[in-house]
């Protein structure tokens, strides 16, 4: 992770000093994490592209002052995880699409099944354990990463990852599911 | 099903990833809009500064006609005044203008002037100004680093009606509102502009709206047919296929679906 981390950060300062490819590659990346995270963090739909489409123009416009502080990809997550949250108080109304785009996402149906199933699973968590098993579980961030993300300790996300685990895992045990 | 279900549901999440071609598609897109966003604010200033002068003089007039005291103003000709201060000298216009009450009046007019201009267009984030396609179109590498000056970045022409922008973002609005009806006809008004960005974008727009939430496959093949029949050298293409195979599909007319229909 860690050289992962480093890679992407000579890759963002590469695009901060003029390099289009590194630009677009660090972009594709972000892009990708992102529709990810919100997918399951809101599912799909309008809403969802919504998101998706704001916290990407944020991550465009915002690549020139990036600091490096953190990875690029935290930094991205930190941009939808708001964005994400401020849609759903501002559209209460929201009805969560599970349906996974099969023409965004590189899957076969069997496995698009699958992300539904999982993501009908998440949506019965409190939004708070929802992002910290999405982060932490499914995002392969570390707890100090989802920790910044969610503005919280790392601890705190690691406990909240936990709890959504056995959480689902009961949900899974139960008939039916 | 067990935890170990739960595991292995996990691990194939970890796994999930985007089309590496509809993720170049997207950020190509997203450079469009940039470099269209990055023109844009030039063009909105000059209206910005007139719309809010028109403002201010607006409410100053308001305020002169309809506020407080216009029997006194009736009985001076302030009229004259106001035509006259400009026009005069300083030491003139001091003699003409401090004992009255009148300037008075009409001096905190520009003060109430921004409630009415609602500057917002300017300085609202952006919901609107960001219409960007969702998730691909016209992926076209060659015209992605171009320099700004062909016609997908000039933005639309000065128009009495809503501008093919303006439409777009109404109908994205519709969309996320679940008002779908009224997005597909905004959609379709876009396609009648034949604009060679957005016309392309909005018939498969409307396509997957009437495929998914409104579940008419029927219609989404005709906007289909209308893509294919006025913009087949078009990026979108793929998409717009693969749409109608999905349509026809629904329908269980899937064997119709393929690279010679």
């Amino acid at each position: 992770m860690a050289a992962d981390g480093n890679a992407w950060l000579d890759v963002a300062r590469a695009a901060q000093q003029g390099d289009r490819d590194a630009r677009d590659q660090l972009l594709r990346y972000l892009y990708a994490a992102v529709r990810k995270h919100v997918y399951f963090t809101i599912g799909g739909g309008p809403l969802a592209d919504d998101v998706v489409q704001e916290t990407m123009i944020a991550v465009h416009r915002g690549l020139g002052s990036f600091h490096g502080d953190a990875h690029p990809r935290t930094w991205a997550l930190t941009i939808a995880t708001r964005y994400a949250r401020r849609m759903r108080a501002k559209d209460a109304r929201h009805v969560p699409v599970d349906e996974l785009d099969v023409l965004t996402f590189d899957v076969d149906e069997a496995a698009a099944a699958e992300m539904i199933l999982l993501r009908r699973a998440l949506a019965r968590l409190s939004p708070k354990k929802r992002d910290a098993f999405i982060l932490i579980s499914l995002l392969d961030l570390t707890a100090q990463e989802a920790g910044e993300i969610l503005s919280t300790f790392a601890n705190t996300a690691a406990s909240r990852d936990r709890h959504a685990r056995e959480e689902l895992a009961k949900y899974f045990e139960e008939p039916g599911t | 099903m067990s935890p170990s279900r739960l595991d292995s549901l996990i691990a194939r999440a970890r796994h999930l990833d985007v089309k590496p071609e509809h993720a170049r598609v997207y950020v190509a897109d997203l450079d469009r809009w940039a470099r269209r966003e990055a023109a844009a604010p030039r063009r909105r200033w000059p209206a910005f500064v007139a719309g809010f002068g028109a403002a201010a003089a607006l409410a100053a007039l308001a305020f002169w006609l309809f506020g407080p005291d216009t029997s006194s103003r009736r009985s001076e000709p302030l009229a004259i005044n106001i035509t006259a201060l400009p026009l005069a000298p300083a030491s003139t216009a001091l003699s003409d203008a401090a004992p009255s009450n009148e300037d008075a009046a009409v001096a905190p007019a520009p003060v109430a002037a921004p409630s009415d201009a609602r500057p917002s267009p300017v300085h609202e984030p952006s919901p609107s100004p960001s219409p960007l396609p969702s998730p691909s179109h016209e992926p076209s590498p060659s015209r992605e680093h171009a320099p700004p000056h062909d016609a997908d970045v000039a933005p639309p022409p000065e128009a009495s009606g809503p501008s093919v922008n303006e439409r777009w973002r109404s109908a994205r609005l519709l969309r996320s509102q679940g008002k779908f009806a009224e997005a597909i006809v905004e959609c379709e008004a876009i396609a009648e502009t034949h604009d060679a960005t957005w016309a392309p974008i909005a018939l498969v727009e409307a396509a997957r709206i009437e495929l998914g939430p409104l579940a008419a496959p029927e219609r989404a093949i005709t906007f289909v047919e209308r893509f294919e029949r006025e913009w087949s050298g078009n990026g979108l293409l793929p998409e717009a296929r693969d749409l109608r195979c999905r349509a026809l599909g629904q329908l269980g007319r899937g064997s119709e679906c393929g690279p010679g229909h």
